[in-house]
This record gives structure tokens, sequence and C-alpha cells, in this order.
């Protein structure tokens, strides 16, 4: 998620930020919030995990990628209420919207495959 | 199982459906409704002050008007999303199970929360309301779903 995340932000999508500058901070100023991106990402895969457990464990991947396909179309919703209030540009609510959705199939898939109920690993 | 017991069958499933259907639509606008309220409330009144600390992060009045669309749209998606969630995730309803269920939807937005405050100038301020704001309007949104659908779902009788 953290390497998914450095690729999509911090490479291919730079130009796209660049067009907006006063929206982000500086990038020696990100470098010394950076353990929030991470405090971040922890809680998201935290509470992520806990929503499985409590729902859909024993479903496996499948319902792993499920999980995360209806997630992340929440999150799409909250994302067009953001762009709604702050002129980010058109595309990248595209752009985070189709890799938010890639990003977590794999987080569900993933965490679909690791994740055993305990009745299953008593057994 | 004979020709028409199937039939039988498909048609009790396809009116399962249908019934599913109707019920998510209406308890994803009921949810709406109370969403968009506290949304209004919280962020556009209560933390206005906080927000104006940054003005050039937010689209100005004229701007956010011909975009308000996408905010409507947005709560939709979210509501029918959220509303999805608790009819898989809580068959039997109640508001208590399902209050739960969005307080650990709203974590996942909380976590964003704080990958924003890393890469986008806000206040710790508006990072504390944004917190407190998903948790209420999850939490708050999860237990209305919860108690409408225990009251009307068959499951639940």
């Amino acid at each position: 998620m953290f390497a998914w995340g450095w690729l999509l932000n911090g490479v291919l999508l730079k130009d796209v930020y660049a067009e907006t500058p006063n929206l982000w901070r500086s990038q020696s100023e990100m470098m010394s919030l950076f353990h929030w991106i991470i405090i971040g990402q922890a809680l998201l895969i935290f509470s992520f995990v806990a929503i499985y457990a409590s729902g859909f464990a024993g479903g496996g991947v499948m319902a792993g990628i499920r999980l995360g396909i209806v997630l992340e179309i929440a999150a799409i919703g909250m994302r067009l209420a953001i762009y709604a209030i702050q002129p980010f540009p058109g595309k990248l609510i595209v752009y985070g919207s189709v890799s938010g959705l890639i990003e977590m199939i794999i987080v569900g898939a993933i965490v679909g495959a690791i994740y055993r109920p305990s009745a299953v690993r008593a057994s | 199982m004979n020709a028409s017991g199937v039939a039988g069958l498909n048609n009790n499933l396809n009116r399962k459906k249908l019934w599913i259907g109707k019920n998510s639509s209406s308890h994803s606008l009921r949810r709406l409704v109370s969403s968009s309220c506290l949304d209004f409330l919280w962020y556009g009144k209560l933390m206005h002050g906080v927000h104006s600390e940054v003005p050039a992060l937010w689209r100005p009045e004229a701007d956010f008007g011909s975009h308000f669309s996408w905010l409507v749209f947005g709560h939709i998606i979210m509501a029918f999303f959220l509303t999805l969630l608790c009819v898989k995730f809580v068959p039997a309803g109640g508001p208590g199970p399902c209050a739960f269920l969005g307080i650990l939807v709203a974590l996942v937005y909380v976590g964003n929360d704080f990958i924003m405050y890393a890469v986008q100038p806000i206040t710790m301020k508006i990072l504390g309301g944004w917190i407190v704001g998903d948790l209420i309007q999850f939490g708050v949104a999860g237990a209305i779903i919860g108690a409408i659908y225990k009251s009307s779902s068959p499951v639940a009788h």
C-alpha cells in the first residue's frame, strides 16, 4: 500500500499535483510530517481488517475484494464531496479513484488470503 | 424440485431482491438526509471559522455553488454503500451494531484524514474537526440505518 502510494502520488501524478501547488505542503514539510502518513495507513488497514473480521471473515479472497470495492466506492463518494469544496483538478479525482480501487482490491485480496477466523485457526 | 417449484423459488428470490433494493434505497435516502444535516451543521456552521484560517484551500463561495451537485452526489454514494454494508453486515439490524460498523468505516476515513494532514497545509484544529466529524457522522448514520432497518426488516421479526 505504501509502495503503491509512493509510486502513484510521488512519481506518476507528480505533474498533476504540480498544477495546484498552493493546495499542498512543501516537500520538506511533508517529510517532517511523514509519520502521519504511516499512522494514517496503519489505521486504514486496521479498520479494514476489523470490518473484515467482524462481518466478512471466512469468505476468503473474494470476500476481501468485495469489501475493498464497497469501501472504495464509498471513499469515491467522499472524494467527490471533497472535490466540491477544494479546487482539485478533476483528473486528480479520476486518477485517485481508479488507483484507490486497484489499491483496495489488492488490500482486500491480501487480507482475505491471510486472515483466518479463530474457529478455522483452532481446527 | 419440479419446474413450477423452481419458478416459484426464483420468483421469491426476485421479490426478495426487489425488497432489499427498495429498502436499501429508502434507508439510504434517510441516511442521506441525516448525514447532509449533520454535515451542514458540523462543517458548514461549527467549523466555518476554523476552515477560514486557510482560505486558499477552499473553493470561493460562487465556485462552491457551481460544484454543489458533486457534494450531493458524493453523499448519495456514501449513503448507499454504508447502507449496503449494514444490510450485508448486520442482517438483523439494530442501532448499536450498525453504529459500531459506522464507526469502523469512519476509522478508514480518519486514516485518510491523517494522510491529508501530512500532505495538505491544514491546521491541527481542522484535522481534529474532520476526525470528530467523521466519527459522529458515520456513527449516527449507522445508528439511524440500524434503527430503521430493524423496525422494517422481516429478518428481524
